[in-house]
């Protein structure tokens, strides 16, 4: 290799050349197949999120003008069978209703009942409630069931229907004729926001409301333990902890802290504070605790690179003039680094939202979001849910009604996680202090 | 053809809006050492990083001009800067060994532009890349070891070795001594005059003495642009630019 | 509550009446307090506050214990002998004790009638059910003994809770008053208080990893007492039997462990690929702005909770796979039967994992010294070749870390595989079958409605104790390996 190399044009790229060159052109397509890939997931699961979880927000309801005089709602009173009385009247305002529209179709009691349930008991709950209804024309909006709730997304198809005495095909000839007069339409379905969960065979009826609200107490308990709890910690470990092999053993157990898989919090939370300490199941206090363990780490270690982003010469210029240890970290140290803290705190609480795993093991799961807490004491107290793990017990049921519902729960449960990121990103942005 | 082995015509460098690198024309003899000498910051590395297109990797980094590897303009859009590094060969300030052994750091060059047609020929590849950087000796039992774990001064004739391995006809040094002890340097010293036995080097220092022992042509840089370029004797001697005679007398820089 | 209110109602107090005598006694000239004013005010308020809530919390946790220790004491032996354990009964008597509470708030029975009640003569079941309060079985005599003792121990308990707690309280104020002067160094009490009270906030930490390992191991101690450890580490067979139904129930623990290793392998065959590569793309191509649009991206991933990812692979990617390789499918193959299988859970979680391979690969690729890369484009490299040849091998120990990392997440993951694997367990080697789970059955033996003494309950705990383990020596590794990677670098 000594000798005077022979002259070879660099412009043009011998076969060795072309061969690497096409492998490293292979190999950053690699690379962006594999973003790529990312990509699209993320847009599928958009897609399918968006998809399956947009119906749970309309309701399909018949809307019906009736009229209920004094006399009637007298005498359906002193009835025996008092809802099969005011069904009648239903059925009766019905025929009036079709035949105003000019509609013409076949229907029975049974088949009413099939679509929309026993709208007789409806009623009468209505004008018993608002008395001064009686006499007045009303519009009621009625749900339909959830196999017409399914016909009219296209779940449940005239092919796929088997008659049962649920829906039957024919029914579905008086949903058309019905949907087509403008009878029976959607509309948002704000139960589903504000109500609470329902039956196994009930899933129109089912909310999220009661669940959000055992979330937030959830987190109301983790904000108020792990923030304090978290930022002394990371204080003591960051500026006054001697370097010892206590402090050492404190550093390791949180990283390793971070690492350990939710469930094992869970048992944690089922055989210490249920089991050993005997806090009510299910209650959001016992969820919120286990959700501070499992926070707390993540808070400390966001606190502690705030901490340590505080340049040096802060704490000397405090020191210098007099100051204490304690005066410098509580009047210069931590002020300065409160931004970094609150966004490394609200992206920990976004975490512990959509935690699901431990709150199964302390009995958050079943029906247990069936009505809202009465005040704040059983907000803490009493069994609730919380919304990924009502979200579980949607999915773990037999009804694909309830699938919609888990889907749309979803939606709410990213909606509350989207505002929560946002809320730490514009802290961050606008609190970014370089130094 | 022309004479020379490289030769740089109104060469500019901006790093973003900054203008580095000024109408800079050099012509670089073969089988000779050029050393590049001046004050930090002048613009000597920016310039020595141009001719084998390492400024490439840097993305504000704008080259105009021209400069020629045997005629040919090595910023076309044709030339392929793989081919290009394969024949101007680069060493660095700090010595930067792969983590690997030793013996793969020196057949990493060849086996990538493909020297070699069997084991055999790589190991002659490696045994004589390492007896011209003159770690034959101190390696030869240790050739499996990583490179990482020898001294400064051995890691900084391994990255020669390394480079010396894939047969280039330009070595680019930057500072190859600025990261060693004076013994190191002395070796590293010895070693760049032999290699000019087989091709020409481009040397970077910041060390005047240096580059009166090592070279043979000498140029100044100062803030950007090409003072004077000349025989390296006559640099030191008698330079024609004031501010060269004041570099060299140790009044900038 | 009114225990709580009142010290800290006696907290502002003690504040406002420490300042104001630190004041007096330097004849309200600031200047001649040792400390700021403020100060003792604080030390008041603090030897209030500290030792009155310790004592409050101390007793909450000590006195069911104590209370149940009396409690036990009222049955024998024998009673024990027939079958039931004896925290089967304690949990019993609270529940009954508990309802009659319900029973006196709302106005049912007298506080003083309670004390008459018995057993034979009133139904004591339906009293309760009356007031929503379900009983499994009958009330016996001893229960209802038990449940009445439960309640005036636990009365007489809160009551001398609250006495002692204000008393402690009130001693910390009356100490701290006297101690309020103006040559008190008001400020270096409060700030030994203060970094006592930082120290034992970093305590909370190590207090919980041993609240993990205690309560793993009590439970995991009693299960092997009523099951022998050999059927479970090496049994083959996962069949608990329900309970009433009787039977001794197979609780192999290797279905399980292989059911999660098999689906950790298939995410990590997702993860690994697509998340490395992600990383060298972004680390080593990618420009600023495409960095800032994909990086964000993929952290998105792993922002989603992983209930999400479970309904995904529930109720789209199963019945996806089902539609490709199932009877009838896309590729005509039938090996698939049911959505739910190891490669849906297996896959999806891989998703999941994309983020956390390529996060942490990127710090890691990015730490390597650009001297490296330099290095390398000097001798002629492309950058492929540089990549593979020099800065990989360079981050292998960094990314190894952050693959066990990610593998340890993955044998931790709950959600996904509770939703997408399926629960039957089985050592089967087939990626479309339904496999199991140790996180998924800790969930399952624990929601369901067996006794929670029995083994089929109690497994969860070993169950727990093996995936801690696991997880543990995978974390510490992991970790140590990241650490030493960084140092070498810095």
């Amino acid at each position: 290799m000594t000798d005077t190399p022979k002259f070879t044009s660099m412009k043009v790229q011998d076969p060795r050349t072309k061969k690497r060159n096409a492998a490293e052109k292979r190999f950053r397509a690699y690379g962006i197949a594999a973003i790529a890939i990312g990509g699209l997931f993320l847009a599928a699961l958009t897609f399918t999120i968006l998809k399956s979880g947009l119906p749970a927000f309309t309701q399909y309801v018949m809307k019906l003008e009736v009229t209920l005089s004094q006399e009637q709602f007298d005498d359906a009173e002193s009835q025996l069978l008092k809802t099969a009385v005011y069904r009648d009247i239903f059925i009766d305002n019905f025929s009036d209703q079709l035949e105003a529209n000019g509609i013409d179709v076949n229907y029975d009691a049974d088949a009413l009942e099939r679509l929309l349930g026993k709208v007789g008991g409806d009623i009468r709950a209505h004008y018993r409630e608002n008395l001064s209804d009686i006499g007045q024309p009303t519009v009621f909006q009625l749900q339909l069931s959830s196999r017409v709730e399914g016909y009219f997304r296209g779940r449940v198809t005239r092919d796929t229907l088997v008659d049962s005495r649920f829906l039957e095909k024919t029914d579905l000839d008086i949903v058309d004729v019905l949907r087509d007069a403008g009878l029976m339409t959607g509309r948002f379905n704000w139960a589903f926001l504000t109500g609470t969960d329902s039956g196994v065979d009930n899933p129109g009826g089912a909310g999220i409301g009661a669940s959000v609200i055992g979330s937030f107490f959830m987190m109301l308990v983790v904000l108020f333990l792990s923030l304090p709890i978290g930022v002394a910690a990371s204080i003591y470990l960051e500026e006054f902890a001697p370097k010892n092999r206590f402090t050492d053993l404190v550093e390791v157990n949180i990283s390793n802290l971070a690492a350990v898989p939710s469930i094992v919090f869970g048992i944690l939370g089922l055989s210490v504070f249920i089991q050993f300490m005997h806090l009510p199941q299910s209650a959001p206090l016992v969820g919120g605790l286990v959700l501070t363990l499992m926070t707390l780490p993540t808070i400390i270690i966001s606190t502690r690179a705030s901490l340590k982003s505080v340049p040096p010469s802060i704490r000397d210029a405090a020191l210098g003039i007099g100051a204490s240890k304690m005066q410098s970290v509580f009047h210069h140290v931590l002020p300065l680094s409160m931004p970094g803290i609150l966004t490394g705190t609200i992206i920990g609480l976004a975490q512990a939202l959509g935690e699901t795993a431990p709150l199964l093991l302390i009995g958050m799961v079943g029906f247990v979001a069936r009505e809202y807490p009465d005040g704040v004491v059983s907000g803490f107290m009493d069994p609730n849910s919380a919304m990924p793990a009502q979200i579980y017990t949607w999915a773990a049921r037999a009804d694909v009604g309830f699938y919609e519902k888990a889907w749309g729960g979803i939606i709410v449960l990213l909606v509350f996680l989207l505002l929560m990121n946002a809320i730490a990103i514009f802290l961050r942005k606008k609190f970014e202090r370089r130094w | 053809m022309t004479d020379y082995k490289i030769s740089a015509k109104d060469v500019q460098v901006y790093y973003g809006d900054n203008h580095a690198i000024k109408d800079v024309n050099v012509d670089i003899e073969d089988k000779t050492v050029t050393a590049f000498i001046g004050p930090s910051g002048c613009g000597k590395s920016t310039f020595l990083r141009c001719l084998n297109r390492m400024n490439d990797t840097i993305d504000i980094c704008r080259v105009e001009g021209d400069i020629l590897l045997d005629g040919e303009d090595i910023y076309d859009p044709s030339v392929d800067p793989v081919q290009l590094r394969a024949k101007v060969g680069m060493v660095f300030q700090k010595p930067n060994p792969f983590p690997k052994s030793i013996y793969d750091n020196v057949a990493y060059g060849p086996k990538i532009h493909g020297l070699a047609r069997n084991k055999i020929e790589l190991d002659e590849i490696v045994e004589k890349s390492l007896r011209k950087a003159a770690l034959w000796t101190e390696a030869k039992d240790r050739l499996h070891a990583p490179g990482t774990g020898l001294s400064g001064g051995q890691q900084q004739r391994l990255c020669i070795a390394r480079a010396i391995a894939t047969a280039p006809e330009v070595l680019l040094m930057d500072e190859p001594c600025s990261a060693l002890d004076p013994i190191a340097t002395a070796q590293v010293e010895e070693l760049i005059d032999e290699l000019r036995q087989s091709f020409s080097v481009v040397i970077v220092t910041h060390s005047m003495q240096q580059a009166a022992r090592v070279s043979q042509k000498t140029a100044f840089f100062h803030l950007g642009n090409l003072v004077e370029f000349d025989e390296t004797d006559k640099i030191f001697t008698n330079p024609e630019d004031p501010r060269t005679e004041s570099y060299i007398s140790g009044r900038i820089g | 509550m009114l225990t709580i209110g009142l010290v800290l109602a006696l907290c502002a107090i003690g504040y406002m009446m420490g300042t104001r005598r630190a004041l007096s006694s330097a004849s309200g000239d600031q200047r001649l307090l040792h400390s700021l004013k403020g100060y003792y005010g604080q030390n008041v308020a603090l030897s209030i506050l500290v030792p009155s809530a310790t004592l409050l919390v101390v007793w909450l946790i000590a006195q069911p214990l104590l209370i149940n220790q009396s409690v036990a004491s009222l049955f024998s032996d024998q009673d024990l002998a027939e079958g039931a354990s004896s925290s089967l009964i304690i949990q019993d008597m609270r529940r009954v004790a508990n309802g009659l509470d319900v029973v006196v708030d709302q106005g049912l029975v007298s506080d003083d009638a309670i004390a008459s009640l018995d057993a034979e003569s009133t139904n004591v079941r339906e009293l309760l059910a009356d007031v929503g309060v379900a009983v499994g079985s009958d009330v016996t005599q001893q229960t209802l003994d038990g449940a009445k003792r439960y309640r005036s121990l636990s009365k007489t308990g809160n009551f001398w809770r609250g006495i002692a707690v204000l008393a402690l309280a009130l001693a910390g104020f009356v100490f701290a008053m006297q101690r309020t002067d103006k040559n008190f160094r008001a400020r270096n009490v409060v700030e030994r208080g203060v970094l006592i009270l930082l120290f034992g906030a970093a305590t909370v930490a190590v207090l919980t990893t041993v609240g993990i390992v205690l309560s793993l191991i009590f439970n995991t101690i009693n299960f092997f007492d009523a099951f022998p450890a050999a059927d479970f580490f090496f049994g083959t067979r996962w069949e608990p039997s329900f309970s009433g139904r009787g039977g001794a129930s197979d609780l192999g623990f290797l279905p399980l462990i292989w059911g999660t290793m098999y689906i950790s392998i298939i995410s990590l065959i997702v993860a690994v690929p697509l998340g490395l590569f992600s990383a060298i793309y972004l680390s080593e191509y990618a420009s600023d702005r495409v960095r800032a649009v994909a990086k964000p991206m993929l952290e998105i991933l792993a922002g989603i909770p992983t209930i999400v990812y479970g309904l995904f692979a529930l109720l789209t990617v199963g019945p996806l796979l089902v539609s490709a390789f199932g009877n009838g499918g896309f590729f005509g193959v039938n090996w698939m039967s049911g959505g739910t299988a190891a490669i849906t859970a297996g896959s999806v979680m891989g998703i999941m994992l994309i983020p956390f391979v390529s996060s942490l690969s990127d710090d890691i690729i990015n730490a390597v010294p650009q001297a490296m890369r330099d290095g390398s484009y000097g001798l002629g490299a492309t950058q492929s070749e540089t990549i593979r040849q020099v800065i990989l091998p360079a981050a292998l120990p960094g990314i190894v870390g952050a693959i066990l990392l990610a593998a340890s997440r993955a044998i931790g993951e709950t959600m996904i595989v509770v939703l997408g694997a399926g629960a039957a367990a089985s050592l089967s080697l087939n990626p479309f079958e339904a496999m199991t789970t140790v996180t998924a059955k800790i969930v399952s033996q624990l929601t369901g409605d067996g006794e929670f003494n029995s083994p089929e309950t109690m497994v969860a705990f070993a169950l727990g104790m093996t995936l801690f383990i696991i997880t543990l020596c995978l974390n510490v590794f992991a970790l140590y390996i990241v650490r030493k990677y960084r140092e070498q670098y810095d």
